[in-house]
């Protein structure tokens, strides 16, 4: 989905820089040796590349977690960037509690269920990794993510944002959560635009699943923006 | 509320059984009878709940008597209702 909508929004005339962070994709690095930190470097390498290579408006996207790196780097620059989420998760603590769930659900998979979730907690607490599904959350990942929000990107620095979420058919209002951190953003003097689209969670499906819907409303709304 | 329905709504999602999951009964096997019923669709079903239940769940909330079938997942939100 990522490399369809790259290709798109490159046919529709923007520069676009797709990187794997540190530990992920086709980078170096175990991505159990990961840290925020080193993440938010990469971030800002690709920016100040972008910076040098591309006359445009800068855009950070972000998928998932990765809308949360994106409004962090948004919110540690100097000058105004726009900012795309797709599905974007609103807390670093979310993504740490739906690591170690998931965890559990294998341990539920293989018949086992030894250890809890608050096992696992005291285990990073120690200082220890905790692996699951192949990969392994260090520490000090867990650490550093549990005091990123997306909604501490809302002091103002990013003029406008794009949020793009799947929903299921019968659900096309954000849920709860999202509508609080949305609020929060536009309080925070953020253009925000929301769109639900129905379509598969394509980012934890174990078949290929595709939206063209979203490939096609964000060129949209990023054409429209560019235009306006 | 239907709290049944919106279960199984939430299971249909989460596996993506486009409708099939919508026919399930209470008595219908969840763990170890479903293939599509990974660990990523477990996530997705607790995911599911919270968002759009609005249901808190506990770190220690998640075990394998929840997920059993169908009535005790049900079973189990109610009581998260309830208690």
């Amino acid at each position: 989905m990522v490399a369809l909508q790259v290709r798109a929004l490159a046919a529709a005339g923007f520069d676009v820089l797709q990187i794997d962070l540190f530990g992920c994709g086709d980078s170096s690095g175990d991505f159990a040796d990961a840290n925020w930190a080193d993440w938010l470097a990469d971030g800002q390498l690709a920016l100040d590349w972008l910076r040098e290579n591309s006359r445009g408006r800068l855009w950070l996207w972000g998928v998932r977690c990765g809308a949360l790196l994106a409004s962090d780097i948004a919110r540690r620059q100097g000058s105004e960037t726009s900012l795309l989420f797709w599905q974007p998760v609103l807390s670093g603590a979310n993504v740490v509690r739906d690591f170690l769930r998931l965890g559990v659900a294998g341990e539920l998979m293989s018949g086992q269920g030894k250890e809890k979730l608050s096992d696992m907690r005291s285990r990073l607490a120690a200082g220890r990794t905790i692996e699951v599904a192949g990969y392994g959350l260090s520490a000090a990942m867990a650490d550093q993510l549990s005091s990123v929000s997306l909604a501490c990107g809302s002091d103002g620095r990013s003029k406008s944002v794009f949020w793009l979420d799947i929903g299921s058919a019968t659900q096309l209002s954000p849920p709860p959560a999202a509508k609080a951190a949305l609020e929060q953003l536009q309080a925070a003097g953020t253009a925000v635009r929301y769109r639900a689209m129905p379509g598969a969670p394509f980012w934890q499906t174990s078949e290929i699943e595709l939206v063209p819907a979203l490939i096609g409303e964000t060129v949209a709304l990023m054409t429209g923006s560019e235009n306006a | 509320m239907n709290i049944e329905q919106e279960v199984l709504a939430i299971l249909d999602d989460a596996m993506s059984l486009k409708g099939r999951g919508l026919q399930f009964s209470r008595n219908t096997v969840l763990l170890g009878a479903l293939p599509e019923l990974d660990s990523m669709a477990v996530l997705a079903v607790v995911s599911g709940l919270e968002a759009r239940l609005g249901l808190t769940i506990d770190d220690d909330d998640i075990d394998g008597a929840a997920f059993a079938t169908v009535g005790t997942l049900v079973d189990f939100v109610q009581g998260r209702f309830s208690g």
